[in-house]
């Protein structure tokens, strides 16, 4: 029995529950809407407290039952538009809701809380307007000012009948003074001090004798209380199934005593029932007791044995009232003829405008509730998660069943033909079946949202701050079990929201933003995820701020934050520990903060992005798989045991032949580490963090041994045998991402990709780390999935180690592979040199025929295109004899300006038209060689003569990199000056370049002008530099290892040269370049090579 | 009270009727890496992923105890119990449902498999102090059988919470 109840009770919780999810939306619109709330709206407030009150009334819990009466009762008037929806009536309601949640939250200790004070508050409220009846009908006068005081007062029915004139003017007319004249019926002496209508109210009720509803069956007294003065009630009895009991009392003695008799059975009454009426119509006061018979007039769910059960009154006082059948049938077409009904029996006039009004809503109310809501009802079921679950289950044996099936079917192809359809029809019939089993697990997101604009609005009266949330994409479906997880850390990011990122609407208008903060929570799909954005146009978070906070707590270095990206900073928020309140406030700030954000969001698999601009707003987004129950994943093999590993942080396969094993895998230390691309990552074996040994049999030569093997082949290369045997295996690494933590992990095989259905692990294994949940595989076997947060915890990878690593190597061998690489174009010269020109000096390069030269004025000319350029032989001005140049000297190649030829005139020639300002001229080359992506390694001394840079190795032969310009100089072209000139002669400059030749062609371009030229090779170099000596000038790459050009610029300020200007370098420039180097303070930002726009800059900053 | 009883070793053991849900064999069994020894892994069974006990090794028999050869010297395989949860037994007895306190599907491997006996409570014994081979803590009672005894193991303590660190 006890467990029916419990059984019972938790039904009446669940449905308890989601009534208050209804009731406390529409609490929040109705105190935005006040009294234009649609009439809907306030319906549905009413019934779902009053649902809750009849439950809990039948379930004997008696303070939820009370409460939710109180609160009923003041639904009620508002519905009846006899009170306000002002913002009392709404806090009220409010706090009451909340009381009832704390009650409904947990059920047996409801009848201990204590709940007097939103009663109290409540009543007070209805008191207020309505110690009896009357006040409706001033409450009613005052909405539609038109009748006159004298009018209202006494006239009799024809006054019913509004006067088109006053209901237009109550239309136009705020409710501010002239509803406080109007409300003066009874007070008419002093209309002018009533200013404020519920203060009129106030004093006009306790005088008001005016008769109540029920005032007919006063009037004739042993009659019934006759149903057609309800019809609302009717209506709303008709609706529910609800029936009206009408009890007699016969109370004895003073009206003192019988006001108490009544008083305790109205109580009891209260508890199973909606009181409509009684008489006396004023059971408050003990005067009203005058007559022989009470009676209370009840609407019911419960039958009337059972409510005689429930309620202690002899059997013969209490009475079922039918319902008249042409109420029945009239409420749904809507209330003007009951209305009319009214009119006729009603004796009091003043009732009437406000009962034709309250019919009139009544009637909207109910066309429009059918209007709106049937469509969007769709008839739901209850349904157990737990049945659901089962449900998927077989859903996914189905699924294994027909694959296994469809082989066994493919296999035997000897099967009678019918036999292949079939299978085909059940394969689509199990596929949709488990996607629509799947489906039912999904909940909206609305669920969750739809608390916040209380969460919100109760923010933002403690903080005295005007905030607008707006929801969005409620109706986006998430699986149910990750809504449930969403509802914390949401919360956690709007209070965080509220209160430091909304700015006080002082501070919000001064910055020219809207008084109130806009905040917007919005669901959407993107890329197969669950996108879920916070967007606020708060104060933003200042990245510098974050930064130095972090190294203050000591959560990065200042090296580190140095590498850091604006969002990786904005990131450490999620930090744990890492509070960004300036002081721990009530709301957010202590000290727990946006880090249970981040854990509670991957934990489901989700990541977290924030982006911010200072002044501007803060949007975090949070990325979530659509189901936690799928999951994309793959299966990889260790140690002849399958696992699955999910697909959601994992970065990259890679497998690693043994030849390159010891080029790609290094011990630091005694910890492996892989590098890859530019990067190291630490490696873990997971067959060794999985504690799972290896099969003798099936052990080859691991990696780590091949690791050391391959050292030794490197010690004895010799061994050719070991050289093979290596050469055969294969490591597979999984490239893993866990919070921004990269690292390696090494697995035998990688089998798979499916999506595979999750399963709660064993409760054996519930304090094992290493695994996330189980799942089956394809085959119907049995698979762990691995939580890469657990196996990094267990394999203790120290990041700390493999960063330092990453340092040490770039500093030494591996800056080499780091240098940027040019694209270089290699051609021959007409004695047989190699030159290379850098692509981005080249504008073109050009054929022509050798009979095409025209020599005008002794100078060779050559008309290319539509343009006749002057040419230039590079081998005429660096006459280089070479060995090569003596091989090839049948080559001989023509002297066009002697014009001996001794090769054919239709020899073809390329000219290289350099890529300067207002230059036409070519640098003519026998053929184009190659077309390299190098790094150039410029040696400065071997060749050296004007007109070089100077040369370098390249594919085993020396190449020169001829100085164009110079080239030009020597030929006596007149190269159009273009560059201001400036005079730098005795200024000091540093060049800062890790590319040898950039920084040998930007200081060569510096020494022309004058300056005194030092060079640097990285960020660090050119600091230790600064550090020494004083520098009027510092040119600077922007990507370089180490250090770079921003990271240089920054430090730089520490150093002597602080005011120094800085120009910046790259090889390629764009216009988001630009900018942050303005911010940066960097004076401009060229292209490496364009010697041009180098000099402008300089002469700016001559002029300036 | 109906039993199912198995043979494990040299013993006879019974369970109530009702904490069974069904009996298999062969079936794959993914081993649980880092779990204790007595887990020997888990069973898919129409979805439902069990973990599979190995009784010998809970019972803390040895392991050359716990392979036991057939007529023809290999060894034999072994079967699996399966058992009912907590929540299945409750909905069709709650008197037995205390026995069976374990939420998640479980099972064990038994070597053999015996008859189902009726039983009344009152041929049920307490353990004798000199059992040996099975700790009391497993022992629900004995019941005399076959010239022999019948053990009814406590299941309870066998799937116990705490199975974690008692394993003898």
């Amino acid at each position: 029995m006890e467990d029916e109840d419990a059984e019972l009770i938790a039904l009446f919780v669940q449905e308890a529950v989601e009534h208050l999810e209804t009731v406390e939306p529409d609490l929040l619109e109705m105190e935005e809407s006040g009294e234009d709330t649609d009439a809907e709206t306030v319906n549905r407030l009413f019934r779902s407290v009053h649902s809750i009150k009849g439950s809990a009334g039948f379930f004997g819990l008696t303070k939820i039952s009370k409460l939710s009466h109180v609160m009923e009762n003041l639904l009620g008037k508002v519905r009846e538009k006899t009170i306000k929806a002002d913002a009392d009536v709404t806090a009220s309601l409010l706090t009451g809701l909340d009381k009832l949640k704390t009650m409904i939250d947990d059920v047996s200790a409801s009848d201990n809380v204590d709940a007097t004070e939103e009663m109290r508050v409540i009543s007070a409220i209805i008191d207020a307007n309505d110690p009896n009846a009357s006040p409706p009908a001033e409450e009613k006068a005052a909405e539609e000012p038109a009748p006159q005081p004298a009018e209202a007062d006494a006239t009799p029915e024809p006054a019913a009948v509004e006067p088109p004139a006053a209901e237009e003017k109550a239309e136009e007319t705020a409710k501010a003074e002239e509803p406080a004249k109007a409300v003066e019926p009874t007070k008419a002496e002093e209309p002018a001090k009533a200013v404020e209508p519920t203060k009129a109210v106030e004093e006009a009720a306790p005088e008001s004798s005016l008769p109540v509803p029920t005032a007919p069956a006063n009037a004739n007294k042993n009659a019934t209380i006759d149903l057609f003065l309800y019809p609302q009630e009717v209506k709303m009895a008709v609706k529910h199934g609800h029936r009206f009991l009408l009890i007699v009392l016969d109370l004895k003695g003073e009206p003192a005593a019988k006001k108490v008799a009544f008083d305790q059975i109205k109580q009891q009454v209260v508890t199973v029932g909606n009181i409509v009426a009684t008489e006396p119509a004023d059971p408050s006061l003990a005067a009203s007791f005058t007559q022989d018979k009470s009676s209370i007039l009840l609407t019911t769910v419960l039958e009337k044995d059972l409510f005689l059960s429930l309620v202690e009154l002899p059997e013969d006082s209490v009475k079922l009232m039918p319902i008249p059948e042409s109420m029945v049938s009239e409420n749904t077409p809507g209330g003007t003829e009951v209305a009319s009904s009214v009119e006729e029996k009603t004796g009091p006039r003043l009732l009437k405008p406000e009962k034709i009004d309250k019919a009139g809503s009544g009637k909207k109310s109910a066309t429009g509730s059918t209007k709106t809501s049937k469509p969007v009802l769709e008839e739901t079921l209850r349904v157990s998660v737990t049945l659901l679950d089962e449900l998927i289950n077989m859903a996914g044996e189905l699924v294994l069943t027909r694959n296994q099936l469809t082989r066994a079917v493919d296999a035997s192809e000897s099967l009678s033909p019918q036999v292949q359809p079939l299978i085909q029809n059940l394969d689509s019939v199990t596929s949709r079946m488990q996607e629509k089993v799947m489906q039912a697990r999904m909940q909206q997101v609305s669920s969750v949202f739809n608390k916040f604009p209380r969460i919100v609005r109760d923010l933002a009266k403690k903080l005295d701050k005007k905030i607008d949330l707006s929801l969005r994409g409620g109706d986006v479906e998430l699986d149910k079990s990750m809504i449930e997880h969403l509802s914390d850390p949401l919360t956690h990011m709007i209070r965080n929201v509220a209160d430091h990122a909304i700015e006080s609407p002082k501070d919000r208008i001064a910055d020219g933003k809207p008084e109130s903060g806009q905040v917007e929570l919005a669901a959407y799909h993107e890329e197969g995820m669950i996108n879920i954005a916070l967007t606020d146009d708060g104060a933003g978070i200042d990245q510098m701020i974050i930064m130095q906070k972090a190294i203050e707590k000591g959560i990065i270095t200042e090296r580190e934050s140095e590498n850091m990206g604006k969002e990786e900073i904005l990131a450490l928020i999620f930090t744990p520990g890492f509070s960004m309140a300036k002081q721990v406030s009530d709301v957010s700030g202590r000290g727990v903060g946006m880090d249970v954000v981040r854990t509670n969001i991957e934990k489901m698999r989700g990541t977290v992005h924030i982006s911010s601009d200072v002044g501007k707003g803060t949007s975090v987004v949070l990325k979530l798989p659509l189901t936690l129950a799928i999951i994309p994943s793959m299966t990889i093999m260790v140690a002849g045991q399958r696992f699955s590993i999910p697909e959601i942080g994992l970065v990259e396969v890679v497998h690693i032949v043994g030849s390159e094993l010891s080029e790609r895998i290094q011990m630091v230390g005694n910890a492996p580490v892989l590098r890859l691309r530019n990067i190291l990552l630490p490696l873990m074996d997971l067959s060794e963090v999985l504690d799972i040994p290896y099969d003798e049999e099936v052990q080859g030569p691991h990696w780590i041994s091949q690791l050391s093997a391959d050292d030794k082949k490197s010690k004895d290369s010799s061994d050719e045998e070991n050289l093979e045997e290596i050469d055969e295996q294969v490591v597979r690494i999984v490239v893993i991402n866990v919070g921004g933590n990269e690292f390696g992990m090494v697995v035998d095989e990688i089998l798979d990709r499916e999506e595979i259905v999750v399963k709660p692990l064993p409760a054996v294994l519930k304090d094992n780390p290493r695994f996330s949940a189980t799942t089956i595989l394809g085959d119907g076997s049995v698979a762990l999935i691995i939580d890469y947060a657990g196996i990094m915890e267990k394999a203790n990878i120290n990041f700390g180690n493999v960063e330092q690593a990453l340092r040490d190597n770039l500093e030494n061998d591996r800056s080499a592979a780091l240098k940027e690489m040019q694209n270089i174009i290699l051609l021959e010269t007409g004695n047989g040199l190699f030159m290379g020109i850098v692509n981005n000096m080249v504008r073109r390069v050009g054929k022509f025929k050798k009979d095409s030269i025209e020599i005008i004025n002794g100078q060779p000319y050559v008309h290319y295109g539509d343009i006749t350029y002057r040419i230039v032989f590079p081998e005429h001005l660096i006459d280089m004899p070479t060995d090569k140049k003596i091989e090839i000297s049948k080559k001989k190649i023509a002297n066009s300006e002697s014009d001996e030829a001794d090769e054919s005139d239709d020899k073809d020639l390329y000219m290289l038209i350099p890529n300067m300002p207002d230059v036409q001229v070519g640098l003519v080359f026998s053929r184009i060689v190659d077309s390299l992506t190098i790094s150039i390694d410029l040696d400065l001394d071997t060749v050296l003569m004007k007109g070089l840079f100077g040369s370098s190795w390249i594919q085993d032969r020396v190449v020169l990199f001829p100085d164009i310009q110079a080239l030009f100089e020597m030929a006596g072209v007149p190269v159009a000056q273009t560059s201001p000139a400036i005079d730098c002669k005795g200024l000091k400059a540093l060049v800062v370049d890790d590319t040898p030749f950039l920084q040998l062609l930007t200081s060569s371009f510096l020494s022309q002008e004058g300056f005194e030229v030092s060079l640097a090779g990285d960020g660090r170099q050119a600091m230790t530099q600064l550090g020494k000596e004083q520098f009027d000038l510092l040119v600077t790459d922007i990507n370089m290892p180490i250090m770079d050009g921003f990271e240089l610029v920054r430090e730089v300020s520490s150093t002597k040269n602080s005011a120094i200007p800085v120009i910046a370098t790259s090889s390629s420039t764009s216009e988001d370049l630009e900018i942050r180097c303005s911010q940066a303070g960097i004076v401009g930002c060229v292209p490496a090579m364009d010697k041009d726009s180098l000099i402008k800059t300089l002469a700016t900053l001559q002029r300036t | 009270m109906l039993v199912s009883t198995f043979i494990l070793g040299d013993f006879h053991l019974g369970i109530d009727i009702i904490l069974i849900r069904e009996i298999n064999r062969s079936k794959v069994v993914t081993p649980i890496p880092g779990a204790p020894p007595f887990i020997k892994g888990m069973l898919n069974i129409r979805g439902k992923i069990i973990t599979l006990y190995d009784l010998k090794q809970r019972l803390g028999w040895d392991e050359t105890d716990s392979v036991i050869t057939g007529k023809n010297g290999q060894p034999i395989r072994p079967f699996n119990v399966i058992l009912k949860t907590h929540d299945e037994v409750h909905r069709l007895n709650k008197a037995s449902a205390e026995k069976c306190q374990w939420e998640d599907p479980v099972g064990m491997m038994v070597d053999q498999l015996g008859d189902v006996l009726e039983l009344s409570r009152e041929e049920i014994m307490p353990a004798p102090a000199n059992l040996k081979g099975i700790s009391v803590d497993f022992v629900e009672g004995v019941v005399e059988f076959k010239d022999n005894l019948l053990v009814l193991l406590n299941m309870a303590s066998i799937f116990g919470i705490d199975a974690n660190d008692d394993t003898n």
